[in-house]
């Protein structure tokens, strides 16, 4: 059954998860709201959307591969050693606060890194000791667009919480034994039949708000539309503003390209693995020069292509969940979903 | 033998992990260009080494990098796995001031291969330009090892000048194999006491012209001298079904995450770095 | 604003025939945003929009570096764009600079009353309701469906907005609308005064915590109107390696600062890197800095006046204000 938790007692709840877990949970930090590692009785916002969407909690923008280690035995100078540790990124987690389109990013990231193809180990192994805690979207953006990319704004099946807020409570339903753990039974009440009602509703009125800006129809239709407008003219037109930053794919919860680069501090370092971004041209550059995608439309073409064409193809997953971070941020107000439109209907 | 197509699992299963190994041979092929033995620490390791003609693997020079290279050995050999370095970038420059002894990490190997077992029976065209007959160099010790399954076997090899050709100490033995292997070498510019072909490799593939009669022809090198091979072996009469090839594309991870070596659906370092025409053909247009 | 809408229109029109194409705004994904708009065809006008949301320094574009890709000039072909005060000040830049040349570029100039903050007003009101608004010199006025929400102009005017020295457009080759008065007693570098009342190690602070924000998504080095060094820039070369690929608060600083240098006397203050900043960084206060100190030492104001160049670009053996 699910249980309910008043307002002001959500910090005493979070106070007492983060004495346990690591527990990231969305902050206000200068202006921006983030979803930031928690520290006991910080105010958290339940009613924005974070600028960067939890992938980062377990996709960290900067992380350790491995730590190596030259040794040199001063007797045998002309010899040196070399020793190699991989990082295990092991700590218990939990991620609160999140909207069910984030939920959504982290499930497509287990499709990509741990599905049929190569694993990876750290997404795994920082997934499997994570916890996650999604709270029913009610505050539907103007970019908001879940439900035209298969989404729901109030429902989160790879969650192990689902938070319903009513007024000032949070109806708290557990949709995993673990999830159950983390219900603190002192800071909870029990749910009356009419409040599964009241939740009910607002869930409803929630679905309600959101507009859909187009038919997608079937994936495989889907990719073989976007493989076939490769060639289109329109990919110049749509991004003859787009400035090549990396906004758009630093914000989306599903773009997951990176690069690898040693970092050497002596005769000791780390290996480390960071967010790349496909929209900058060094991205593709070659030692020789050669480019394969040199100009701005080639990249936004295959930024998109990958996630509504070529993802399709390998992974029978669509690369989007309508969380509008990157129509919300663009500088120039490059707007992904009247350019899936263009592409559907071309 | 050299059944493969298994997946690098890696130290402690992790795939993002090298073995190590160490360079116990490091010598110049031209002036930017050197070549480097590797051998696996782990010696029970490198007794079951085994590897497909056209993959290739990760090798880190831990503080620099890691960067992609074909293991260029034969796939017969266990002694050692040989690469080929051409400086061009932070990694590979690393790699070039190495010295005998160094220790590195081997990730691989990584990728698919030449499709040999489809090529049986038939005649065998290599084309390469330059550092384009490494990847064609264990491929060919493959042919020759299994001389009876392949009809002839003809390799056009060419480079700037004689200095810029590799392996010299390979095709000079390959010429001598048999009647039926032919070695034809080019230069872009005749020098003086030079006595072989002098043109462009694609000049030299009309001139020689091949019969696409039963041929598979694989061509690697420069994308500009590929280019111009495919259009002659068209004029042949090759259909891209017999023609294959071996991309690059800038790599990092090498098993197909770190997204950047795409085209289209296709990524070169799972998915390839060996394609043939046809499959090239049915991707989108971004080489 | 309608009328000059109308005039710039006529206007956008006369010229498009001597032109590859013209830069103006269109409309955005909501009624609070616009967007660039490049035009090539006549029938593409009437997409024009000109309101109190046309932020973007369409002076971004015009560097040959960053020509959009199949809108590159063949040599001769102009560009035509219309341009605030603020951002005629990067085209002025540029011509001292010589990245540009004058003479293919023809300029639409106008009157302007000053650009309106969404997060300014996202701080006030939800703004995803809002379904219609009403906008002059003077006021906003902004509709939901339940009700009426007005604002104080000055309350969600961008900073620099507040601060305008420069309302109407410095170059141009058809000015459009009525001159506007500019604002007396500006303080161009008051935000820089405010940081610098700050003790250092207050200073230090401040930054580092803005630093830790940066996710290096390059958007506000992509955005520069002088920015113009595309792969040769300092932070996308790794042989030297001059920023390391760690995304923290130190590096991240190294970063921010070298390019800052990078802008002393260049930085034309459009405030354009701190708008696109996804993180809401004011990463512009740093170039603003260097400019202060620059008009400190030698008076000078950057996108100004074609003809002076900037004091980094010259030297003088005995340079008397050293």
């Amino acid at each position: 059954m699910p249980k309910a938790i008043m307002q002001d007692k959500l910090n005493d709840w979070l106070d007492s998860i983060a004495s346990k877990y690591q527990l990231w949970a969305p902050q206000d930090k200068d202006g921006a709201c983030l979803l930031s590692p928690y520290t006991p009785g910080a105010p958290v916002n339940l009613k924005c959307r974070p600028q960067l969407s939890a992938k980062k909690a377990l996709f960290p923008q900067t992380e350790c591969l491995l730590k190596y280690q030259y040794h040199k035995d001063k007797s045998k100078p002309e010899e040196t050693e070399l020793s190699i540790s991989a990082a295990n990124p092991n700590q218990k987690t939990v991620i609160w606060g999140i909207a069910p389109c984030d939920v959504s990013g982290i499930s497509f990231f287990e499709n990509v890194f741990i599905g049929a193809g190569y694993q990876d180990t750290y997404f795994k192994t920082r997934r499997s000791n994570t916890l996650i805690a999604a709270i029913a979207c009610q505050h539907a953006e103007s970019t908001c667009f879940c439900e035209a990319v298969g989404g729901s704004p109030v429902s989160a099946p790879d969650a192990d919480l689902l938070l319903t807020r009513i007024d000032h409570e949070y109806v708290v339903e557990a949709l995993t034994n673990e999830g159950a753990t983390l219900i603190d039974e002192g800071l909870f009440t029990t749910v009356e039949e009419a409040k599964l009602n009241a939740m009910q509703q607002v869930k409803e009125a929630a679905l309600s708000k959101l507009s859909k800006p187009f038919e997608l129809g079937s994936l495989p239709s889907v990719a073989d539309k976007f493989l076939k407008a490769f060639e289109s003219p329109y990919w110049k037109e749509a991004t003859a503003a787009c400035l090549s930053c990396g906004i758009c794919t630093f914000v989306c919860p599903t773009c997951y390209c990176f690069n690898i680069t040693d970092e050497a501090q002596g005769m000791h370092g780390q290996r480390l693995r960071c967010w790349d971004a496909c929209m900058f041209s060094t991205y593709t550059l070659e030692a020789s020069g050669h480019n394969p995608r040199n100009i701005k439309f080639q990249r936004y073409r295959n930024r998109l292509s990958h996630k509504f064409s070529y993802l399709i193809t390998n992974n029978n997953v669509l690369g989007c969940t309508g969380c509008g971070r990157c129509i919300k941020e663009c500088p120039v107000g490059i707007d992904l979903r009247s350019i899936i439109s263009h592409i559907l209907a071309e | 033998m050299i059944t493969n197509g298994k997946k690098y699992e890696g130290p402690g299963g992790n795939p993002y992990i090298p073995m190590l190994a160490t360079v116990t041979k490091l010598y110049s092929e031209t002036p930017n260009i050197k070549s480097l033995h590797v051998v696996l620490d782990d010696k029970e390791q490198m007794k079951h080494v085994s590897f497909e003609p056209g993959q290739v693997a990760q090798l880190s020079l831990f503080g620099s990098g890691e960067s992609t290279f074909v293991i260029n050995s034969s796939p017969l050999a266990k002694e050692h796995l040989q690469f080929t370095i051409m400086k061009t970038g932070e990694v590979s420059g690393a790699f070039h001031d190495l010295s005998e002894g160094a220790k590195i990490g081997l990730r691989g190997p990584l990728g698919n291969w030449f499709p040999y077992q489809h090529m049986e029976g038939k005649n065998i065209v290599l084309i390469a330009g330059g550092l384009g007959l490494a990847p064609l160099r264990p491929f060919m010790f493959y042919l020759l090892a299994n001389r009876h399954k392949y009809k002839n076997i003809q390799l056009i090899y060419g480079a700037r000048s004689p200095g810029d050709l590799c392996y010299s100490q390979d095709w000079t033995i390959w010429r001598e194999h048999d009647s039926k292997v032919k070695i034809t070498l080019t230069i872009d510019r005749d020098v003086p006491g030079w006595e072989y072909k002098v043109g462009f490799v694609p000049t030299i593939v009309k001139e020689e012209a091949p019969s696409a009669e039963n041929t598979i022809a694989v061509t690697c090198g420069p994308p500009i001298m590929i280019k111009f091979v495919l259009q002659e072996l068209e004029k042949l009469g090759f259909a891209p079904e017999q023609i294959y090839t071996t991309l690059e594309r800038r790599m990092k991870c090498g098993l197909g995450l770190c997204g950047r070596c795409n085209i289209g659906p296709k990524y070169v370092c799972i998915d390839g770095p060996v394609f043939s025409l046809a499959e090239l053909k049915a991707l989108p247009n971004e080489l | 604003m309608k009328d000059i809408l109308a005039e710039l229109k006529k206007k956008a029109a006369e010229i498009l025939p001597e032109v590859s194409y013209f830069i103006c705004y269109g409309s955005g994904f909501d009624l609070l945003h616009s967007a660039p708009l490049f035009v090539k065809d006549k029938g593409d006008i009437d997409r024009l929009v000109l309101n109190r949301f046309c932020i973007h320094n369409l002076t971004s574009y015009l560097p040959p570096q960053k020509w959009p890709p199949g809108w590159l000039l063949e040599p001769g072909e102009k560009i035509g764009l219309v341009l605030k005060g603020c951002d005629s000040r990067s085209v002025i830049h540029l011509l001292a600079e010589k990245a540009i040349l004058r003479s293919r570029v023809i300029i639409i100039g106008l009157p302007c009353w000053g650009m309106i903050d969404v997060n300014k007003l996202r701080n006030r009101i939800d703004i995803n309701r809002i379904n219609r608004v009403e906008q002059d010199k003077e006021s906003i006025m902004l509709f939901t469906d339940a009700n009426e929400v007005s604002a104080d102009i000055k309350d969600i005017l961008y900073d620099k907005c507040i601060n305008c020295q420069y309302p109407n457009t410095l170059i141009s080759d058809h000015f459009i609308g009525a001159k506007k008065e500019p604002d007396k007693g500006v303080q161009p570098f008051g935000k820089v005064l405010e940081l610098e009342r700050m003790s250092l190690l207050e200073r230090s602070a401040f930054w580092d915590k803005e630093f830790a924000r940066c996710i290096r998504c390059k958007a506000c080095r992509n955005v520069c109107p002088v920015c113009y060094c595309q792969n040769n820039c300092l932070l996308d070369t790794r042989v030297p390696h001059w920023i390391k690929e760690r995304v923290d608060a130190n590096s991240n600083r190294w970063y921010h600062l070298i390019r800052a240098f990078h802008l002393a006397g260049r930085c034309t203050e459009c405030g354009e890197c701190a708008r696109v900043c996804p993180m809401r960084i004011p990463i512009n206060l740093l170039a603003m800095k260097m400019n202060s100190e620059l008009f400190e030492l030698f008076g000078f104001r950057s996108g100004i006046d074609v003809n002076i160049k900037p004091p980094l670009m010259t030297f003088q053996l005995e340079e008397d204000k050293l």
